[in-house]
């Protein structure tokens, strides 16, 4: 577990860079896909709950060094959401298409009501205005159309992998 | 006996070649054209062999020249095309070198027009989550950039403000933008002298709000007035414009004005900025 979890926290910390840097040039709306979910909500759900907080700590823990947010807000949000998509590890079968749209949307609305909870508990301003606005819809949109892709980049990544033997994702 | 049968037989052909001679021998003779010598009347009829050997030679010959010909037309023709293609890039470099070039230019004649001591930058990365707002410029602590420096940018020939620094690392340094919900800015009108705070929506990069501005104000106040810095107790530096007026709201039980703003800056195209070190002093 701990090589999928550094490996995976690399891959994560190398997305959430471009994130902030490449993704700008494919906004829609200026509005850039969430990669940094998908990516956690993924490993979550091949490797379970300790491997998507772990994940989903260091990505956020990035993304807070990255932007103006406090330090640990996406860190909480990231970690919780890991955890709790992880519980579905082995539950469900993941087809190429449905799945991943449905499991993103979900980690992007666990991600709204998380942000809206820390933002009330920590007194921080403007996360209420960006949920209820017209950009989060499209970012929902944007993120959940992307997820099958992402899920598919990934799967193929550890079909490639040649040490699975503990059927751990990366 | 043999001879007579077979005449017989093709009288019909026969008759009309005798027919035909004899046309052709009173043309020749009435048109005096029967002067040719046998050896000329050899030559002749073998001229019309040698014609016909030779079209038919020339025509096979034409066709594997055109055949080669085509085939070094097509190979120039790609030739040509690679060779626009390739000037074509060079002309779209160019026209991005000298729209670069421009914008230097610009930068570096604001630069120098500047009454304060700045550290130009560029933006490298935006914020990436939608909860909050920022820009990342590569400039930071070595380049001389402080916390709370002001940030203002060029474009169009007029010059706005961006926001402020709010982290600063060694080389990169986090702006907080104008439009973030938690920027305020001390302003004032410039046409009517009434002073607000502005702040950021948070929302959208295009919209920004100024209050506290008296309500007894609501006549001086036209669409498209100028905001700027006002300089009072702020990290802002005066004059430097941040928005033009957008819409005005007074509403009964307020006391003061909102007013809409649009930025003087268009956030979206952002590239260069300069962060003011000396600021306010």
């Amino acid at each position: 577990m701990t090589q999928t979890v550094v490996y995976g926290g690399l891959l994560i910390g190398a997305v959430a860079v471009i994130q902030s840097t490449v993704l700008q040039f494919t906004e829609i709306a200026g509005v850039a896909p969430d990669l940094v979910l998908i990516i956690v909500v993924f490993m979550a759900n091949k490797n379970g709950t300790m491997t998507g907080q772990l994940v989903g700590f260091l990505g956020g823990m990035t993304l807070d060094l990255l932007g103006l947010a406090p330090l640990g807000f996406h860190a909480l949000i990231y970690t919780v959401s890991g955890a709790l998509v992880g519980i579905t590890r082995g539950k469900m079968f993941v087809d190429p298409i449905f799945l991943p749209v449905v499991l993103v949307v979900a980690g992007e609305l666990l991600k709204a009501t998380l942000a809206l909870t820390i933002a009330g508990l920590f007194s921080i301003g403007s996360v209420s205005d960006s949920v209820f606005a017209a950009r989060f819809l499209i970012e929902i949109t944007y993120t959940g159309l992307l997820g099958p892709v992402v899920f598919a980049f990934l799967g193929l990544m550890h079909r490639l992998q040649p040490d699975r033997r503990r059927g751990e994702i990366i | 006996m043999r001879l007579r049968e077979t005449v017989g037989k093709h009288r019909d052909p026969l008759t009309l070649t005798a027919l035909v001679l004899a046309c052709l021998v009173s043309l020749s003779v009435s048109t005096d054209s029967l002067r040719m010598r046998p050896a000329e009347v050899g030559q002749s009829v073998l001229a019309l062999f040698q014609q016909s050997t030779s079209a038919v030679g020339r025509f096979f010959a034409d066709t594997v020249t055109s055949i080669r010909e085509l085939s070094e037309l097509r190979r120039q023709y790609d030739d040509l095309l690679r060779q626009v293609r390739h000037n074509e890039t060079i002309a779209d470099d160019i026209t991005q070198l000298q729209a670069e070039n421009q914008r230097l230019r610009e930068a570096l004649a604001f630069q120098t027009s500047l009454p304060h001591v700045s550290v130009p930058a560029r933006v490298i990365a935006k914020e990436p989550g939608i909860f909050f707002s920022s820009l990342t410029i590569n400039k930071g602590r070595t380049a001389g950039v402080r916390r709370d420096s002001p940030v203002i940018a060029s474009q169009d020939g007029v010059r706005g403000l961006v926001g402020r620094v709010s982290e600063v690392g060694l080389t990169t340094s986090v702006v907080m933008p104008i439009f973030d919900s938690n920027s305020f800015v001390a302003a004032r009108l410039l046409r009517s002298r009434h002073e607000g705070l502005v702040s950021g929506v948070g929302i959208t990069e295009e919209t920004l709000t100024m209050l506290y501005v008296a309500k007894s104000a609501r006549s001086d106040i036209a669409v498209d007035d100028v905001v700027i810095t006002s300089g009072m107790r702020s990290i802002f530096p005066e004059g430097i414009r941040i928005a033009t007026v957008d819409s005005i709201q007074g509403r009964p039980y307020e006391t003061s004005l909102t007013i809409g703003l649009r930025p003087v800056v268009d956030f979206s195209r952002l590239e260069y900025v300069f962060v003011l070190t000396e600021a306010g002093q």
